[in-house]
């Protein structure tokens, strides 16, 4: 994949327009002053994304924060509802980047840091981080919707969905999962597990 | 990125925070505590969160190690401060009342 082809496609819907808006902003350019001074400036009533990302930190970071940008941006959405996305985002971002493409070892979790285990793939199989991660997403009144692709082996998920409540408060791992399941409505998977969807219903 | 600013008193210890806790950077906060947490004289540590607007799994997977790590030493672990985002992630999965939470 080309660098260029790295990228977050918009759609945003405005009150009382036909027409919908598209963008396309490259995430490897100088994408938030693009997206803030193009974009984020009129009030929406949904906002659709389609995103091609690489396995890197600078990646993740800008995923995150543009979703954070563009929550911000809408009236529907309050702090509460802001938090539970946000959780949603990002745990199912850092497993899909770190478990599904990267395929972080436990002793890397457990002793070392995110950024060492990035040094030690740099070193040895930086291909790794050209792995892509794909994700479409909606933001309507009605709900969030996101589905998000990785590019690894997959896992067995039967036992994650199978979680109905938080680990022992003394246990260190295992509250990603939860937490997916606890802050959204509906959590699936597909493709040997290397496809989640989660939908979370926003109006009352 | 994260902020940490550390304070002494005695066998006190605090650390105020500034920043996400994500698992961005638990990486690097593990990895600045463990020389802390190695102090002989270390009995109570204090994480200011005052400035933590959001924390995800791995952040509250390090909060969890460092309690029980103070535990062993029969130290305490204390969490002041924190930001009503905070506050309700850690209601979420239980881990209000292990840390004293109200």
């Amino acid at each position: 994949m080309k660098k260029k082809d790295f990228k977050i496609e918009l759609i945003a819907k405005k009150q009382n327009m036909e027409k919908e808006i598209k963008k396309d902003f490259n995430l490897n350019e100088n994408f938030f002053n693009s997206l803030k001074k193009n974009f984020l400036q009129d009030k929406f009533t949904s906002i659709s994304c389609k995103i091609v990302q690489n396995s890197t930190r600078q990646h993740i970071e800008k995923v995150v924060m543009f979703f954070e940008l563009v929550l911000d941006t809408l009236e529907f959405i309050d702090t509460n509802t802001k938090t539970d996305i946000m959780l949603l985002i990002s745990e199912a971002l850092s497993n899909a980047v770190y478990h599904g493409n990267l395929k972080m070892p436990k002793e890397f979790r457990k002793e070392k840091s995110i950024l060492e285990f990035e040094k030690h793939i740099a070193k040895t199989n930086p291909q790794l981080f050209d792995k892509i991660v794909k994700i479409e997403s909606r933001i309507s009144p009605e709900e969030f919707y996101f589905k998000i692709s990785d590019s690894g082996d997959g896992f067995d998920y039967t036992k994650a969905l199978e979680i109905e409540s938080p680990p022992h408060p003394m246990e260190e791992y295992g509250r990603g999962i939860f937490i997916i399941k606890n802050s959204a409505d509906e959590v699936s998977f597909e493709d040997r597990g290397k496809t989640l969807t989660i939908t979370k219903h926003i109006g009352g | 990125m994260i902020y940490m600013e550390k304070s002494q008193d005695g066998n006190t210890i605090t650390i105020s925070l500034k920043g996400k806790i994500t698992f961005e950077n638990t990486g690097e906060i593990r990895e600045k505590m463990k020389e802390i947490l190695r102090e002989e004289n270390l009995s109570h540590l204090i994480f200011n969160m005052e400035e933590v607007p959001f924390i995800d799994s791995s952040g509250l997977g390090l909060l969890v190690s460092i309690k029980n790590t103070l535990i062993r030493k029969d130290g305490t672990f204390t969490l002041l401060n924190l930001s009503d985002t905070v506050k309700k992630i850690m209601k979420q999965t239980g881990l209000d009342r292990y840390f004293g939470i109200n």
